[in-house]
């Protein structure tokens, strides 16, 4: 199952960034594609992606909600927030474990040996404030005089970005450099912290920084595809604890919001007690057994 | 299981190929500034080759990006100096709606001539990187200067540079 998920990543890479006369052009794709929404965090400017970051439009459109609302347009952002929710439905994190090319990134680089650390479960709660502040209110209510607001995520924090289309767009534009300034450093600064973080820790930026991770996570209760827990199989032997990329336990809480559904503890639980479910139906491993009535 | 890969991988290499499809010539300095007719907030239409003899400055903007709108103040600037010389300052809407851009030079009192590429038909022709773009044409129409990202228009060294081409002949 792992090598089956790292070429959905491999593939999922591929489909969001499948643009590869950007060394020709030196430009960003801005074909007929370009109105997908991607399901994991991938920079629209980076010059290979075919599709748009989700996290990346929302807050696009929320710096002109004004504008859009005054000229009589409902550009406020519900396409964007509806493909989130859909795939959000059908998946929520599973796309952070499957389908983001960061996620993939960081799991790379933890696999360089160095000793691993784990990492405090509160940072969690992070990305949910970035969510909040960074992605919605800041781009709908730190306005200018123009009365729009700025991409503050994009703008300030996003290390997806920095290396998806920052570095590369450099290198291809070289005129682009003398826009380069404080904001520019920062972003690189954020972006080799969580290399460097990633290195000796498991997804450090989907784990405490992500807001799309923190979005997809609201679903954890309610999406289709899913981790299901057989209670009467599992003994709490503890085995799915160190191998969860997420820092989930998954026997104490199988609904966990961490859950990338990346089937890390199902290979190792030899109780066969967690298995992937689509609606409540078992699709791996054997079926539940309906739990007998008491006489 | 192998069935589900291989079908994921040929979805995928489907995709790569039409997105390759879109077009690749590259616009640099002293290339000939491609032709373009486009309409402007007033109904009228404006054509490049027609300024033939002017310095034309094209810029490409949109509503919702931030470093463009940034910028237009200076452009403004620009455009009110340079006014009465062989001097013609062109904005083209990129991916937008002219609906916002009207409602946006309104309230900021932008009135640079906005041309409506809301489909993107000339940020193709001059193979836009991303917005804000700008390029200066000289008076025989060849690209002078290409600028990708904002600048503060109205500094001495930008008025400088310009004035060079007007003075051109």
């Amino acid at each position: 199952m792992e090598v089956m998920r790292k070429w959905v990543q491999v593939i999922f890479f591929f489909l969001t960034n499948g643009y590869w006369n950007f060394p020709v052009t030196k430009a960003i794709y801005k074909g007929p594609l370009k109105v997908v929404c991607s399901p994991g965090l991938n920079c629209y400017s980076c010059p290979a992606a075919t599709t748009y970051c989700p996290i990346g439009a929302l807050q696009q459109l929320f710096t002109g909600v004004r504008m859009s609302i005054e000229t009589g347009q409902l550009y406020i952002g519900l396409y964007v927030i509806g493909s989130m929710g859909v795939i959000g439905g059908f998946v929520g994190r599973m796309v952070c474990g499957w389908a983001c090319p960061f996620g993939l990134f960081q799991e790379l680089l933890h696999k360089i040996p160095s000793p691993k650390f784990n990492i405090w479960p509160f940072l969690r709660y992070f990305k949910y404030g970035l969510l909040i502040f960074m992605v919605i209110l800041l781009p709908l209510f730190a306005i200018d005089e123009f009365g729009t607001g700025d991409p503050w995520f994009c703008k300030y924090f996003c290390p997806a970005g920095t290396l998806e289309a920052g570095i590369p767009m450099i290198f291809l534009q070289p005129a682009l450099r003398a826009n380069l300034g404080w904001i520019f450093s920062l972003k690189v600064f954020i972006l080799v912290f969580f290399i460097i973080w990633a290195v000796f820790a498991s997804r450090p930026f989907c784990r405490t920084s992500c807001p799309l991770g923190a979005f997809y996570a609201l679903f954890s209760r309610v999406k289709l595809v899913k981790l299901g827990l057989d209670h009467n199989n599992c003994n709490h032997c503890g085995a799915c604890h160190d191998v969860c990329p997420m820092g989930v336990r998954f026997n104490e809480s199988p609904d966990d919001m961490e859950c990338i559904s990346c089937m890390s503890c199902t290979k190792v639980c030899k109780r066969d007690a967690i298995r992937l479910e689509i609606g409540g139906l078992s699709v791996s491993g054997q079926q539940k057994e309906p739990k007998s009535n008491p006489i | 299981m192998k069935k589900l890969v291989i079908y994921f991988a040929m979805c995928s290499f489907l995709l790569l190929f039409s997105a390759c499809k879109q077009e690749i010539a590259v616009l640099k300095v002293n290339d000939p500034a491609p032709d373009f007719s486009l309409i402007d907030m007033k109904g009228k239409t404006r054509t490049l080759s027609e300024l033939k003899g002017k310095v034309v400055f094209i810029n490409f903007w949109a509503t919702w990006c931030p470093p463009c709108i940034k910028e237009l103040p200076s452009m403004q600037s620009l455009y009110n100096k340079l006014k009465g010389e062989d001097f013609e300052m062109l904005a083209l809407l990129n991916n937008d709606t002219m609906d916002k851009a009207f409602t946006f030079a309104n309230r900021n009192g932008i009135d640079i001539p906005i041309l409506d590429d809301s489909q993107n038909k000339v940020g193709i022709k001059y193979s836009l990187t991303g917005l804000p773009e700008t390029y200066i044409i000289d008076k025989q129409g060849i690209v002078g200067e290409k600028f990708i990202g904002p600048a503060e228009w109205d500094s001495p060294e930008n008025i400088k540079m310009i004035q060079k081409y007007i003075d051109q002949e």
